[in-house]
């Protein structure tokens, strides 16, 4: 093996706990070895507290500053980074929260980091061309196509109203608002409409619809499964959703 | 026959070399689109910043239309014993090939190791051996990127027992065997010279590194500001790029404006970022030192007794 390995096989060891070996590769006078080590170690730590803090910043409100940070931190340890591209990591930071056994009785928390999530994910996903009415052939046709969706599309489904809780916490929300915990299914449609992301909520149909569509299914056919949930209105949904950028050119 | 080496065009820089670039952040997209503050000469992103689409992508089409842009990696590890990742290489290819950079540059710095990453830069040992393997890496990202590369004087924070050549020395062997430029980042110079021969002996010991660098390979010098840790009853210097170019600093600038005038430079913030106008009056300061180390360098290389007659006349 390389020396240069053995030197950062020793590093990757400090930074998961274990330092001796490093510090004893490391030239220690009047600061120790091990506080130059513990150097790194902090800004390693300390630059991925701050993406998921930057990232998840309604979760972080609701659960305080510390235990957010203890969150965090298990999670780092659990699913360090493998990208230095650290807008993309923290994607699996709610399905930690999920894990754990005790939320400070915030049971919406994991659906909140979801909903966080979907949109920064919106905000970051490559640049597609949009389908425009234009492009769709007659009828027939139309029916037989396969729609790719845009790449800053995802859904959500949550028991609780996640992005009513996400708006409350916003700079600018009003003071006082209350939120209904109706206990219904809130399914949620995420994505990028311009520049910005944003957020609407799916009739049963229109999300049936898009997850058919997601799956590779033709617009004719998902349009078929999705009539199967009551009150869904092909035309009226298809139309939002094609103004609304939803869908790539295929 | 050896295929030939790439090298830096000097010409292609010349409109950096009026007046100080400064490092793009998003915060900072709509008030330069805005403002478009003329003080600014040319705009450096860090390259993991926009690999995505969106807001971000969109900004910096529109900046470059009016800055010329230069990309720095933060994450290729070119220090790593393990090859570039692939994946990462070809997206730093895309947004190089998207964003039609002045110039690309790099760390003397390793971040990943076995598919896990680091999140920092990580120092290396300066050996024979970890030089033939920072010139593999370097080799592999500029035969990729099709051109070459800056890699840039680091911060560091510790050394160790096994290195066997100056880093100044170290970064001087890599340019002359693969062809890259080096980026002389003062801040750092300074940073880790406190760190490694305390704040006294520092400045001499950072004049000596610019001493030992080939002055023609330089192509780029980065000014920052630093922060202060305690160490155990001492002090360590931490580059965080969170406050003013500190004075110990500015003059290793103008020592590096006088023996790199060939090298454009950039001005870095990142923690406790400031608002745009900051920045930008930081940068034109940056750009009056310069101007008043090259007319001191210019004076100096003059017959005393001649200038003086000219000055007389």
């Amino acid at each position: 093996m390389s020396a240069l390995l053995e030197h950062q096989q020793a590093f990757a060891a400090a930074l998961a706990g274990e330092i001796s070996t490093l510090a004893g590769m490391v030239i220690g006078d009047t600061i120790p070895a091990e506080r130059r080590i513990q150097l790194h170690l902090d800004q390693a730590q300390t630059g991925l507290l701050e993406t998921l803090a930057t990232t998840f910043p309604v979760t972080r409100a609701l659960v305080g500053e510390a235990f957010f940070a203890q969150m965090a931190r298990d999670f780092i340890a659990a699913e360090p980074p493998r990208s230095p591209v650290l807008a993309e990591y923290g994607g699996s930071f709610p399905t930690h929260l999920a894990a754990q056994p005790d939320l400070g009785g915030h049971h919406y928390l994991p659906d909140i980091a979801a909903f966080e999530w979907a949109l920064h994910f919106a905000g970051w996903a490559e640049d597609a061309e949009l389908l425009q009415p234009a492009d769709l052939p007659d009828p027939e046709e139309t029916a037989r196509l396969v729609l790719p969706l845009h790449p800053s599309v995802q859904r959500l489904s949550t028991p609780f109203p996640v992005d009513e809780i996400w708006q409350v916490h916003q700079p600018d929300a009003p003071a006082i608002q209350r939120i209904e915990m109706s206990g219904g299914t809130e399914r949620l449609l995420v994505w990028r409409r311009g520049l910005e992301p944003c957020w609407r909520r799916l009739d049963a149909g229109e999300d049936r619809l898009l997850a058919e569509i997601g799956s590779g299914v033709a617009l004719g056919a998902a349009a078929m499964a999705a009539g199967g949930e009551a009150g869904f209105d092909f035309a009226a949904s298809f139309s939002w959703m094609l103004d609304g950028g939803v869908f790539a050119r295929p | 026959m050896p295929a030939q080496k790439p090298t830096y065009q000097p010409d292609t820089e010349q409109p950096l070399l009026r007046q100080t670039g400064i490092g793009l952040r998003p915060p900072h997209h709509e008030a330069l689109l805005e403002i478009r503050p003329a003080e600014i000469g040319w705009l450096e992103i860090h390259a993991e910043t926009y690999m995505g689409g969106g807001a971000a992508r969109h900004a910096l089409e529109q900046l470059r239309a009016i800055w010329p842009v230069s990309v720095h990696g933060t994450g290729l590890g070119l220090g790593s014993a393990e090859l570039p990742d692939a994946v990462h290489l070809e997206r730093l290819a895309t947004l190089v090939e998207r964003t039609e950079p002045v110039l690309v540059s790099e760390h003397l710095a390793w971040s990943s190791l076995s598919g896990f990453y680091f999140n920092d830069l990580l120092p290396l040992p300066y050996t024979t051996e970890s030089l033939d393997i920072v010139c593999r890496n370097v080799d592999v990202v500029q035969t990729w990127l099709k051109r070459p590369i800056l890699i840039e004087t680091p911060s560091t924070y510790l050394r160790f027992r096994d290195s066997q050549i100056a880093e100044a020395d170290f970064l001087g062997r890599l340019a002359a065997r693969t062809g890259c430029g080096i980026l002389c980042d003062v801040n750092n110079i300074y940073v880790s010279s406190v760190n490694h021969v305390g704040l006294e002996a520092a400045p001499a010991v950072a004049e000596a590194y610019l001493d030992s660098l080939p002055p023609t390979a330089v192509h780029e010098i980065h000014i920052g500001g630093h922060s202060e840790v305690p160490a155990d009853g001492r002090s360590m210097l931490v580059d965080d790029h969170g406050a003013l170019v500190a004075e110990p600093v500015w003059r290793l600038y103008a020592s590096a404006v006088q023996r790199f005038p060939h090298a454009a430079t950039l001005l870095e913030w990142d923690s406790n970022l400031p608002p745009l106008q900051h920045l930008v009056a930081e940068a034109e300061h940056a750009t009056r030192r310069r101007a008043d180390a090259l007319a001191a360098s210019d004076d100096s290389r003059n017959d005393p007794e001649r200038s003086s007659d000219e000055r007389a006349a």
